[in-house]
């Protein structure tokens, strides 16, 4: 869908603007590479895109229990959940309930760690997308129980299901991930600046074969001291250094030359925008280590249009949900880091006025096995996600819920939730709203076509 | 003549001490009556630069003395000699860090004092390949510190001695003490791990069942005794294990506690927290059932915990892929990241035998890898694919290592190495560690199909840090600077500025101490030329950018 020619004006007229007011507080040492380089990238700007979007991906790493994050709250759901969960079920009396706009199969409730989730969730701005895993094609219980071989290789195994989430090739060892992928497609030529942002280090997600991801701590990014382009008097030293990286023979050291060339440039291009930034006046909560990430997330989002890509996909991640001990403790915990992270970050995409541009959502290893180890839980496949944003259509639990009796036909065995819904239709709708078109959806998730794709409503 | 310093030392020592050749093996002995040829300084130029390759590979970076040593005693001589070293022990230090401090009981000393335990050993301690390969292995056999033992420095540092004591034992003892360790209890949660409860839906626990098997054994799929993946008739490969296998090991470690702990005491953690000893059995917890292990062993009913333990463990010890899966990434953590299948096949079959019929034998195993052709002459067969990215840390030992630094107050003060690095001793982001074995960086080497497992860690924010951490450390670090605080750790460069008005001299020294003999005439070249633009400086500041601009170079963090 083409946007405006309007909003195209508007957004070279704010190029410009926003060029004018980095100069002027970064003066003009430091300013003159990403003078050129946002330049450039006016001056190529395609007019594929010519509004905004960015995904924001929250990997909860380790694997979140989620079956006790969407929890029954009527009388007969709870007691088939508490007898299943035994020391390990939340209180029926201290869940907070939830109304999903759409029918679901029972009545749900939220942790009271989730008192901000439900905030988000009554006011239209979140839904759950429930029961979804990696899968190689839709798969009953009976047609795994006569061949294990239906499901994706390595189910269970940490990295393995990481990777699948990441890749959404379970049937495949593959080395590119779903975003990079797009961004293979879909980047602006023009920025050196990858498409793929993460504030939490590399990752198989934002992995192209032929686009990288940059990566930034929550402090920003982070610059090279004795070899600072910018600084006069390291000229001799780095004149030296460049011959160095061009004089690279083996493959090894190419590759490294590759790496910390594009870091040297890149570094500075995104610490010069962030200097035009400003501060916002959201509150976050301290020491929530998902909150810092998302605030510099936020940050990148305010100076999008000197970036140089009007399709932006963020990484950041929460470790821990790996709750095999102390869940009872733990996770609870986790829980309360995420829903408050998501609300401040929310605040402060909509203040800055981008909600509808923004679509924040997550991702996780696996949810748990419904039964415990008596303090904790294992690994199991399917599990429910999280979408937010002002373009999302809230206020919905998507998917089908899975049954929570031991032994019923969503249970692969001891409480491993068979998926009703795959990880590509998961990313297929989210990548659908990002700006794709069917064709590059069938490009970057090659086993759609084995779904429904257009099953999960998440966008209004 | 162009010759190093080093070699300079060495010529003297040779020719008055030893006569000609430096011989492999021949302790330092008085001159005999016989007068001994002179030896030719290109000899002694690729003997160093051999010795200080291998000191990559083996050390936590060569220096001038280490260099020595391994000329005199040759490269087999050398790796003996270190095979029959005692241990350094993490423990010990930590353990005088406390009586230093006064600290008893259940409080610890901070973190700073188990890193600094690290570089302590890493730096100064005489057991280098042992060491070498216990950090290796705490790459592989993963505990974190972010865990709940977090301020545990002492079983933290008991849990590195089980790695760096048994580096050269038998796998097989290593891979139980590990298992035993409480530290590895409390971070896979084997600890209190206890039999089924059906009624109220309680099995046992998994984890450390799964990740025992899939990272420090056996891997996920059958391999081939090259570290290949067998492949079955549809070629697809093989796993190793499924569901019920992983629940008969989870079946097998229950009813396992603190040392000390009892049946009546089994659930409460902070009464029975011991982690100075390995854990002990409760058989009132232990499921004694039977069970199904790796390939249709099956553990019989009625047993103790302890039977059961031990049935298992042979049970994967004796499982074909170890000796594959552990030489591979041993391999790779000390040599190379893109091992030939018959390099691999070499070392996996002395793990399979050592030659007189013991299976793990891991002092074996790593002389193997160290002295075997494509470790030793890899660079110039393959020399586009050849090598490995450095580890951050090891850059850093290097540095330290090749110019003899001290901290004036004798306290090695860097307590959040990963700050700068990306990564710190035992302190990964899980059980997966800092980085994959099979991981690919974006670009040209996922292009060639290429591993490069360091690459992850190197992402935009840590490359900077890490390149400043060496300029902090080389400009700044060094004692020409006076007034330098007594917490510095500082390197001493008077053998180099002793140089400096000898660039192609300086130059020779300098490749044999960080390039290990690498330096193309093309990076000489440029080399020099840049050092002469610095003439108008100090000799300090000449050599300090001349080592800055090496160790930042692709060239030098390939090691190759």
């Amino acid at each position: 869908m083409k946007h405006s020619s309007k909003y195209l004006l508007n957004r070279r007229n704010f190029l410009r603007q926003a060029l004018c007011s980095t100069a002027g507080i970064t003066g003009m040492s430091s300013v003159g590479g990403s003078l050129a380089l946002a330049n450039a990238a006016l001056a190529q700007s395609s007019t594929r895109f010519d509004d905004y979007r960015a995904l924001v991906c929250i990997f909860l790493f380790g694997g979140n229990d989620s079956l006790n994050m969407l929890v029954p709250t009527d009388n007969t759901e709870y007691q088939i959940y508490q007898n299943v969960r035994q020391n390990l079920a939340f209180a029926q009396d201290s869940l907070l309930p939830i109304n999903p706009l759409n029918g679901v199969d029972y009545n749900l409730g939220l942790p009271s760690a989730m008192s901000s989730v439900q905030s988000l969730f009554g006011s239209g701005r979140l839904s759950f997308v429930s029961n979804v895993g990696p899968l190689l094609a839709p798969v009953t219980k009976q047609e795994l129980m006569t061949n294990i071989g239906l499901a994706p290789p390595q189910l269970f195994s940490h990295n393995d299901q990481q990777d699948n989430w990441h890749t959404s090739r379970p049937d495949v060892p593959a080395v590119t991930g779903w975003a990079g992928r797009m961004a293979d497609l879909i980047a602006e030529q023009s920025s050196s600046l990858p498409l793929n942002l993460s504030i939490n280090g590399n990752n198989l997600m934002q992995t192209g074969a032929s686009t990288a991801l940059f990566s930034l701590s929550s402090q920003g990014p982070e610059q090279f001291a004795a070899l600072d382009p910018q600084q006069p008097f390291n000229d001799g030293r780095n004149a030296v250094f460049e011959q160095l990286l061009a004089e690279s023979s083996s493959v090894l050291e190419r590759g490294y030359s590759q790496i910390i060339n594009r870091a040297m440039s890149n570094n500075i291009l995104v610490r010069d925008v962030l200097e035009s930034s400003v501060q916002s006046n959201t509150v976050y909560p301290a020491g929530n280590r998902l909150a810092d990430q998302l605030e510099i997330v936020a940050r990148l989002i305010s100076v999008e249009q000197l970036l140089g890509q009007p399709r932006q996909v963020y990484f950041v991640g929460l470790g821990g949900w790996d709750t095999h001990d102390q869940q009872a403790t733990l996770h609870p915990q986790l829980l309360t880091t995420l829903s408050e992270a998501l609300a401040a970050f929310q605040q402060n995409i909509e203040q800055l006025g981008m909600s509808d541009a923004v679509t924040t959502f997550t991702m996780s290893d696996f949810g748990r096995t419904l039964t415990s180890n008596g303090d904790g839980t294992d690994h199991g496949w399917g599990g429910h996600q999280l979408v937010m944003g002002g373009a999302v259509q809230g206020g919905q639990v998507l998917g089908r819920l899975p049954a929570l009796e031991l032994n019923s036909g969503d249970d692969l065995d001891d409480g491993r939730i068979i998926p009703t819904t795959s990880v590509d239709q998961y990313i297929a709708s989210l990548a659908a709203w990002f700006g794709l078109t069917v064709n590059e959806l069938n490009a970057v998730l090659p086993n759609l076509n084995r779904f429904d794709a257009d099953s999960l409503a998440i966008f209004s | 003549m162009k010759k190093s310093v080093i070699l300079s030392l060495l010529v003297v020592f040779l020719v008055s001490a030893c006569g000609g050749g430096g011989g492999d093996g021949v302790p330092p002995t008085p001159p005999t009556v016989e007068q001994p040829d002179p030896p030719t300084t290109p000899n002694l130029d690729v003997q160093a630069e051999e010795a200080a390759r291998l000191l990559n590979q083996a050390s936590f970076g060569p220096s001038p003395e280490s260099i020595e040593d391994v000329m005199q005693l040759g490269v087999e001589g050398w790796i003996q000699q270190q095979l029959s070293m005692t241990p350094s022990s993490h423990a010990e230090f930590v353990r005088t860090a406390r009586l230093q401090e006064g600290v008893t009981g259940n409080d610890n000393v901070s973190r700073e004092r188990r890193i600094e335990a690290w570089w302590e050993i890493a730096l100064l301690g005489d057991d280098q390949l042992r060491q070498r390969v216990a950090f290796a292995l705490s790459e592989i056999m993963v505990v974190s510190e972010n865990s709940v033992f977090a301020e545990d420095t002492l079983g933290i540092a008991l849990y590195y001695d089980i790695l760096a004591r048994n580096a050269f034992g038998n796998y097989r003892d290593l891979l139980e003490e590990v298992t035993l360790s409480p530290i590895m209890g409390l971070y896979l949660s084997m600890l209190g791990n206890q039999r089924p409860n059906e009624v109220r839906n309680i099995r046992p626990d998994e984890n450390f069942a799964r990740e025992a098997m899939q990272l420090f054994s056996i891997g996920l799929v059958e391999l081939n005794n090259d570290g290949t993946p067998q492949l079955d008739s549809n070629g697809l490969e093989i796993p190793t294990y499924d569901q019920d296998i992983i629940e008969g090991f989870a079946r097998v470690y229950t009813g396992w506690n603190f040392d000390g702990a009892t049946a009546q005491s089994f659930n409460f953690f902070a009464f029975n927290y011991n982690t100075q000893e390995p854990m002990s059995p409760i058989e009132a917890f232990h499921d004694d059932g039977e069970k199904t292990l790796l390939n249709d062993f099956v553990v019989p009913a009625g047993q103790t915990a302890e039977q059961d333990l031990a049935m298992a463990l042979d049970n994967i010890f004796n499982h074909a892929n170890v000796g594959p899966f552990i030489s591979q990434q041993l391999i790779q953590r000390l040599v190379t990241s893109n091992p030939t299948p018959a390099y691999v096949e070499r070392v996996a079959s002395v793990f399979n035998d050592d030659g007189s019929g013991e299976r793990g034998n891991l002092g074996a195993v790593v002389s193997a890898i160290l002295l075997d052709e494509e470790a030793r002459s890899g660079n110039t067969e393959f020399p586009d694919t050849f090598g490995k990215l450095r580890e951050p840390l090891l850059i850093a030992t290097h540095l330290w290592r090749a110019f003899s630094a001290v901290s004036p107050d004798g306290i090695f003060s860097l307590g959040f190495p990963e700050f700068f690095f990306n990564q710190a001793p035992l302190v990964a982001p899980s059980v997966f560690n800092f980085f994959s074995p099979s991981f690919m960086p974006q670009g040209l080497l996922a292009e060639q199909g290429l591993f490069a497992p360091e690459f992850q860690i190197a992402t935009d924010t840590f490359l900077a840090r890490q390149n400043n951490f060496l300029s902090f450390s080389v400009f700044a670090g060094h004692n020409q600077i006076e007034n330098q605080t007594d917490d510095r750790i500082l390197i001493d460069l008077s053998d180099e500025i002793a140089l400096a008005n000898s660039p192609d001299d300086l130059l020779t020294h300098l490749n044999i101490l960080l390039m290990a003999g690498s330096l193309s005439d093309s990076m000489r070249e440029i080399l020099l030329v840049g050092y002469e633009q610095t003439a108008g400086f100090e000799p300090i500041d000449r050599v300090t950018n001349l080592i800055f601009l090496i160790m930042s170079s692709p060239q030098y963090v390939i090691q190759k």
